[in-house]
């Protein structure tokens, strides 16, 4: 985590939101923190578009001056579909903004709160996407139940 | 004066234009396999009376994202016999503090199908319910599964262990048979469910092959669909096991696109993600 811009998520009444929302859930988010971190010039080196849930590999270098490739967890296809996700959505070679919330046993994995492009555009997790962090909805179409 | 008034009359024409944008907007070409938003969002109110002994279409589940109400989970604790807490105690459910590199539910781990009821108690996304003159079927999303109810007055099955010619074997979905029970009201009986690698529900209760399982799919209006579920199991439980209520509303334009489990796929995601992402202690 060190090394990283480190962007405190709001761990707030929004977890409890999440946890009690299963709305695309295939499982819990035990494994993650409750705060995000932000990846700048980060570069996709793979996308799988897969179910249960597609994964995002991207390389970043760290404060040592390290490259370490980390994959990042969202929702299955079918959901992200929803909400403007493509196939294509990603390619390697991609330089994007990304923010995850990373597991906490300190490998490099974590679950999607949002990608941000060049142009400002943004792909967001379903589950874990909201922008208030502290691993609220990403809610567009007024889905939540 | 004459610039306000210049400036006036632009802001009008173009509010009038705006409804005008926003229809040609809507206007543009759609595919009919595309999948847009608002075909998964569940109907507003009951939509007008439930049509008499007619639960076909399609249907949104709770977790479709489609805004509708969650389900009334199984009761808890299960009452269990003996034998009923000894297998349950062998289950680690996946859920708060217990990660997916921890559970060892045999579907996150190796895409083991969830069978009957589990399959109509999780994963609630989205239903299509199809009926022919002697049979209902009913279409699950979640796993592309297809449920098959005979409604040509035959009995369940009854034998399911031991030998003989009359022994049927065990399926994920059982063997079931319905009918209505009123103008709204369709019941459901289900036995014979493989019982080696499936759970009742996603935390954990057990089920023999010998349960009988009975659903009421009751429509209340035009959009509202309960589906109540009990579950008669004596060597298991000590009494009949109120399995929930899962609520679905009708959705008529939304598409079943493919939500399998490819076993290669989930050993990559558990090689590659779960596992590492571990169980959320710290290193």
């Amino acid at each position: 985590m060190k090394g990283y811009l480190l962007v405190a998520g709001v761990l707030s009444l929004g977890l409890l939101t999440a946890l009690g929302s299963p709305t695309f859930a295939h499982h819990s988010n035990a494994a993650y923190a409750d705060e995000f971190t932000e990846f700048t010039q980060a570069t996709v080196t793979r996308f799988a578009w897969a179910n249960p849930h597609s994964l995002i590999f991207f390389d970043a270098t760290d404060a040592e001056g390290n490259v370490v490739n980390w994959v990042v967890e969202t929702a299955a296809p079918q959901a992200l579909r929803l909400i403007g996700w493509t196939k294509t959505s990603l390619m390697p070679g991609d330089v994007i903004t990304i923010r995850a919330y990373l597991a906490r046993n300190g490998n490099p994995a974590g679950r999607l709160n949002k990608i941000t492009f060049a142009d400002g555009t943004e792909l967001h997790d379903t589950q874990l996407g909201g922008d208030e962090g502290g691993k609220t909805r990403y809610d567009p179409h007024g889905f939540r139940n | 004066m004459r610039v306000t008034c210049t400036g006036i009359i632009a802001g009008v024409a173009g509010l009038l234009l705006l409804p005008a944008l926003a229809g040609a907007q809507s206007d543009a070409p759609r595919s009919p396999w595309k999948y847009y938003p608002e075909e998964a969002r569940a109907n507003e109110g009951p939509g007008g009376p439930a049509p008499v002994r007619d639960l076909t279409g399609t249907w949104l589940g709770e977790s479709s994202g489609g805004g509708v109400p969650r389900l009334v989970r199984p009761e808890s604790p299960p009452p269990l016999t003996p034998l009923g807490q000894q297998v349950f105690e062998q289950r680690i459910v996946e859920g708060p503090g217990v990660s997916v590199a921890d559970t060892n539910d045999p579907h996150y781990r190796y895409c083991d199908p969830f069978g009957f009821p589990r399959n109509m108690n999780d994963q609630i996304r989205s239903m299509t319910i199809a009926t022919i003159p002697d049979r209902t079927f009913v279409l699950l999303k979640f796993m592309n599964i297809w449920r098959e109810i005979w409604t040509d007055g035959r009995d369940l099955p009854t034998r399911f262990t031991g030998r003989g010619a009359d022994v049927h074997d065990p399926t994920y979905n059982g063997y079931s048979v319905g009918y209505w029970e009123d103008d709204y009201t369709f019941v459901v009986q289900t036995t014979g469910m493989a019982a080696d690698t499936t759970w009742a529900t996603e935390q954990g209760y057990p089920h023999s092959v010998d349960a009988v399982v009975t659903e009421r799919f009751h429509r209340s209006s035009k959009n509202d669909l309960t589906v109540t579920t009990t579950m008669v199991d004596p060597r298991l439980y000590t009494r009949p096991v109120q399995m929930g209520e899962v609520y679905f509303r009708w959705s008529p334009r939304q598409t079943f696109f493919d939500f399998s489990c490819v076993p290669s796929t989930v050993q990559q995601y558990l090689e590659e993600m779960a596992d590492p992402a571990g169980t959320g202690a710290a290193p």
